[in-house]
C-alpha cells in the first residue's frame, strides 16, 4: 500500500505524499545509513518519470559553490559560460537553453523571468540537499513551462538540519565564500532555520592577458530564513528570501567611476526578495488523500550596463497552485486536479526603449495514474491555461512506466510544453559586443515544443557487484520559437523561427562499482540540434545550433577509504567540436557560407576530502589540462569598434584552478 | 633476517607507540550500529582498528596507547550513543540515533 504511493508520487506537490515518499534528506540518510552496496548511480527506480536524484554525497564530489557548479559530475546537464565578461552561467539539457528547463525549488517555480540571467549562481550549494532531475515534460501539476525537462531542488530542512553548519570555500583565482546555516526545533512540531551566504571575487584576474578580467568582481549577499509547522493534519512551511549582488566587469581597470565611453566596462546590480508558504492539509485516516497550497511572491530589480548600453529590468511576481489528490476505489486509481495562478509584471527598458508588460495566467489541470503493481504505471495529465496576452494553452502530457521483466525498466513519455520568452534577460550574455540589435518581422513571444522520450534502464550484476546501464533518446520540436541569430557579424537578430527547429538526444550512462567503495560512471551523450535560419535578404537555410558540442563523454571514478575518512574523486569530460557563429567583421551569413568549427578539448577536475570527527576538509582542482579558448574576446584591445565581442564563448575563460575549504557541523 | 626487520622497523613501532587492544561490551543493536560505533572510533585519534561482534556486542579496539587509553575509548563510544561498559550512553547522542539503534525496552 505504501510502497503503491510510493510509485505514484513523484514530483509531488503534496507534502502529505511527501512525507510517505520519505524526503530527500531522509533519503539521503537512508542511502548512507543502509550502506546500500555499493549504491552505482542514482536512479529512482521507483519513479515514473526517468529521474536522477542527486544527493549531498553527489554533489560533493566536486565541492560546488552554487547551482551552478553542481553538475560537474553529471552527464545529462552541461553548464557553460554565456559569454566572456558577465560571468553568468547557463546551463543546457537535451541540447536546448536552459530557460526550456524548468528549475524549481521545492516544487515552486524558481529561476524564471528576470531571474534566469544569473538564477543558477543564486542558490548556494550548501543549501541544497538534493536534486531531481527529469528529462522531458512533467507532471501538469507543475505547470507548463518544463520543454525538454525538469529541475528540482530541495533546500536545507529546519527540522532536520544540523544545529549549526559552516563551511568556507576559497579558490587560486581570488573567490572567497562562507556559508553558515543555524536550525532551531522549539518543540516536536515547530522549527526555524536561518541560512547565510556571502561570496566574493575581489582579485582582479587577466590570465589571458586580452586586457579583460576572465572573471567579474562581484559581492553576492544571500539570506534565507525559513520556518516549518508539522503535525498530524497539517503541515506549513513559511519563509523569506534576500538577495543583493553587485558585479563589476570588462577592462582590467575599470571601475564603477571610470568613464566609460573609454573604457569598456560591466556593471550589474541586483536585488531579489522572495517569499514563501506552503500549506498541506493532511488526513490520517485517509493517507491518499491530499490538500495542498503553494504561495509565492517575487520582487526582482536589476539596473546593468554594458558600456554605455543601459538596461534596468523590474519584475512582480504572484504565483499560486491548489492541489487536491485522492483515488478511485483503490490507490490503483489515483487522481490530482488543481488550479494555478500566476501574475507576472515586467517594466524593462534598454537603450531608449521602454518594454512592460503584466502577465495573468489562471490554470486548471487534472491528472490521473492508473497501477498496475509491479508492471505498469500510466499517468495522463492535461491543463489548460489562459494567457492574457497569448491566448488560451492546452497542454497534454503522458507518461508511461513498464517493468518489461525484472531488472529491466522502460519509460516513455510524450507532452507539450509553452513559455512566453524574456528576449532581454535570457540573451544579455549576447549583448556584450556592438552589434546592433535587430527585430525583425512580427515577432511572437510564445515558445511552444512537443517532446517525446524514451528511457531503458537495467540493473545487473557483474559477478557479485552491481551495475547498471540507462540508454534514452529524447526528441524535442518546437512548432513556435524565439530565435536569436548571431550568425552575420554586425547583428543580433530576433525572429519569428519560419520552419523547423528540432532537437534529438541519445545518452548511455553506464554505473559500476568493481569492488567496495570504489564507483565508476561513464556516460555518452549525442545531440543533434538543428534550426532554420532565415538569411538577410529572407531566404531560409538549416544551420546546427551554435556553441553546442554533438558529443560528449563523461567519466568519473570515486573512491573512499573504509568509513569514508578520505574520499577521492576524479572527473574527465570531454566535449566535441562544435559549431560557432562567424563574427569576423564583416560577415554576413548565407546559405553557402562555410562553417566555422571550435576543437574538441577535456578537462580533468579532482578532489580530495578528509573527514574528522566534527569537521571535512577538501581540496581540489579543476580543469587540470589548463585547457583555455585562445581569444574567448574579439578585437578585446580595441572594445568600442566593430568587431568587439565577447559572446563567442566556447570553452574554457580561465586555466587550472585550486581550492579548499571546510564543513564544520554541530549536531 | 627476521631479527635485521624487526631491528629496521622498530624505530616506527616506537614512533607509534606500543599498540594494545581493549574489549568493551556495548549495547550496540544491529549493522548500522556497528557501522556507527566503528565509523566514530576510526574518526578517534589514536584508534588503530575496531571490529564489533554483533552476536556479543563485544567490541574489540586496537588502539595506540601514547594516544589513547581505554577510558577514552569508552568515552567516544557513549558519545556516539551507545553504553561503552560501565560508561553509559550520552543522553544527546543517544537521542539522535535512527529508531532501530534505539534500546527496545
Amino acid at each position: 500500500m505504501y510502497k503503491l504511493l510510493f510509485l505514484l508520487s513523484f514530483s509531488t506537490l503534496l507534502q502529505a505524499q511527501q512525507v510517505m515518499r520519505k524526503d530527500s534528506i531522509e533519503r539521503e540518510t537512508e542511502l548512507k545509513e543502509f550502506r546500500i552496496v555499493a549504491n552505482p548511480g542514482q536512479k529512482d527506480d521507483d519513479a515514473v518519470l526517468a529521474t536522477e536524484i542527486m544527493t549531498v554525497k553527489t554533489l560533493g564530489k566536486a565541492a560546488c559553490c552554487n547551482l551552478s557548479e553542481s553538475f560537474e559530475t553529471n552527464a545529462t546537464v552541461s553548464v557553460n559560460y554565456a559569454d566572456a565578461v558577465t560571468g553568468s552561467k547557463q546551463i543546457q539539457m537535451l541540447g536546448l537553453a536552459g530557460t526550456y528547463v524548468q528549475t524549481n525549488v521545492e516544487n515552486i517555480p524558481s529561476i524564471r523571468g528576470l531571474k534566469s540571467t544569473y538564477g543558477l549562481n543564486y542558490l548556494p550549494g550548501t543549501w541544497i540537499k538534493s536534486i531531481d532531475l527529469a528529462k522531458g515534460t512533467i507532471s501538469v501539476v507543475n505547470g507548463y513551462e518544463s520543454m525538454t525537462g525538469a529541475i528540482n531542488v530541495e533546500l536545507a530542512k529546519p527540522d532536520t538540519s544540523e544545529v549549526y553548519y559552516l563551511n568556507t570555500y576559497t579558490n587560486s583565482q581570488g573567490r572567497f565564500e562562507i556559508n553558515q546555516q543555524g536550525a532551531h526545533r522549539f518543540n516536536s512540531r515547530l522549527s526555524t532555520g536561518v541560512f547565510t551566504h556571502y561570496s566574493q571575487q575581489a582579485a582582479r584576474l587577466d590570465g589571458n592577458e586580452d586586457g579583460f578580467l576572465d572573471l567579474p568582481l562581484f559581492n553576492l549577499v544571500n539570506v534565507l530564513n525559513r520556518w516549518k509547522y508539522a503535525s498530524d493534519r497539517w503541515m506549513i512551511q513559511w519563509g523569506a528570501n534576500y538577495l543583493f549582488e553587485d558585479r563589476l566587469g570588462g577592462q582590467k581597470s575599470f571601475t564603477s567611476s571610470s568613464d566609460r565611453t573609454s573604457y569598456y566596462g560591466f556593471g550589474s546590480k541586483t536585488e531579489r526578495m522572495e517569499t514563501f508558504a506552503k500549506v498541506a492539509r493532511l488526513f490520517p485516516q485517509k493517507p491518499y488523500q491530499g490538500l495542498a497550497l503553494i504561495l509565492s511572491t517575487a520582487n526582482h530589480a536589476n539596473d546593468s550596463y554594458f558600456a554605455t548600453k543601459n538596461y534596468k529590468g523590474r519584475e512582480q511576481s504572484i504565483y499560486g497552485n491548489l492541489i487536491f489528490q485522492s483515488i478511485i476505489g483503490n490507490t490503483n486509481h489515483t487522481w490530482k486536479t488543481g488550479a494555478s495562478f500566476l501574475m507576472d509584471s515586467y517594466q524593462e527598458s534598454y537603450l531608449d526603449s521602454a518594454y512592460s508588460r503584466t502577465e495573468i495566467v489562471p490554470g486548471i489541470y487534472g491528472e490521473y495514474t492508473w497501477t498496475i503493481p509491479n508492471t505498469l504505471t500510466v499517468v495522463l495529465g492535461q491543463r489548460v491555461d489562459f494567457h492574457n496576452q497569448l491566448g488560451t494553452q492546452w497542454v497534454p502530457r503522458l507518461h508511461l512506466k513498464w517493468d518489461v521483466a525484472p531488472d529491466w525498466i522502460l519509460r516513455l513519455s510524450a507532452g507539450k510544453g509553452w513559455r512566453r520568452v524574456n528576449p532581454l534577460a535570457e540573451n544579455m550574455g549576447y549583448l556584450i559586443n556592438n552589434r546592433a540589435l535587430k527585430l525583425v518581422g512580427n515577432l511572437n513571444p510564445l515558445e511552444v515544443s512537443w517532446n517525446y522520450g524514451i528511457t531503458l534502464t537495467k540493473n545487473m550484476n557483474i559477478g557479485s557487484r552491481k551495475a547498471n546501464l540507462v540508454i534514452d533518446a529524447f526528441q524535442t520540436d518546437f512548432t513556435h520559437q524565439w530565435m536569436v541569430d548571431m550568425e552575420s557579424a554586425a547583428y543580433v537578430r530576433f525572429y519569428s523561427s519560419p520552419g523547423a527547429s528540432f532537437s534529438t538526444s541519445l545518452q548511455a550512462e553506464f554505473n559500476y562499482s568493481p569492488f567496495k567503495r570504489f564507483e565508476i560512471k561513464a556516460a555518452y551523450r549525442f545531440q543533434d540540434v538543428q534550426s532554420d535560419y532565415l538569411t538577410q535578404s529572407g531566404t531560409l537555410y538549416r544551420l546546427s545550433k551554435p556553441f553546442l558540442n554533438r558529443d560528449r563523454v563523461l567519466l568519473n571514478l570515486a573512491y573512499a577509504t573504509p568509513y569514508e575518512i578520505w574520499k577521492y574523486d576524479l572527473t574527465w569530460q570531454w566535449n566535441g567540436e562544435r559549431r560557432v557563429p562567424n563574427a569576423k567583421m564583416g560577415h554576413i551569413h548565407s546559405a553557402t557560407s562555410p562553417p566555422l568549427i571550435a576543437p574538441a578539448f577535456s578537462t580533468v577536475n579532482a578532489q580530495v576530502t578528509r573527514q574528522f570527527k566534527k569537521w571535512e576538509l577538501y581540496l581540489g582542482a579543476e580543469n587540470l589540462f589548463n585547457f583555455t579558448q585562445a581569444n574567448p574576446i574579439m578585437s578585446a584591445k580595441d572594445p568600442f569598434a566593430m568587431g568587439f565581442d565577447a559572446s563567442m564563448v566556447w570553452g574554457p575563460i580561465v586555466g587550472t584552478m585550486v581550492y579548499t575549504g571546510i564543513r564544520f557541523k554541530i549536531n | 633476517m627476521k631479527k635485521i626487520l624487526f631491528v629496521l622497523i622498530l624505530p616506527f613501532l616506537a614512533m607509534a607507540g606500543p599498540k594494545e587492544t581493549v574489549k568493551i561490551k556495548t549495547s550496540a543493536i544491529c549493522e548500522m550500529c556497528k557501522e556507527r560505533i566503528e565509523k566514530n572510533l576510526a574518526l578517534t585519534k589514536g584508534v588503530a582498528k575496531s571490529d564489533l561482534n554483533l552476536d556479543d556486542k563485544v567490541i574489540t579496539v586496537e588502539y595506540d596507547a601514547a594516544k589513547i587509553d581505554a577510558a577514552g575509548i569508552r568515552k567516544a563510544i557513549s558519545e556516539t550513543g551507545y553504553d561503552a561498559d560501565e560508561v553509559k550512553a550520552v543522553a544527546k547522542d543517544y537521542a539522535k540515533l535512527p529508531n532501530c539503534c534505539k534500546k527496545k525496552n
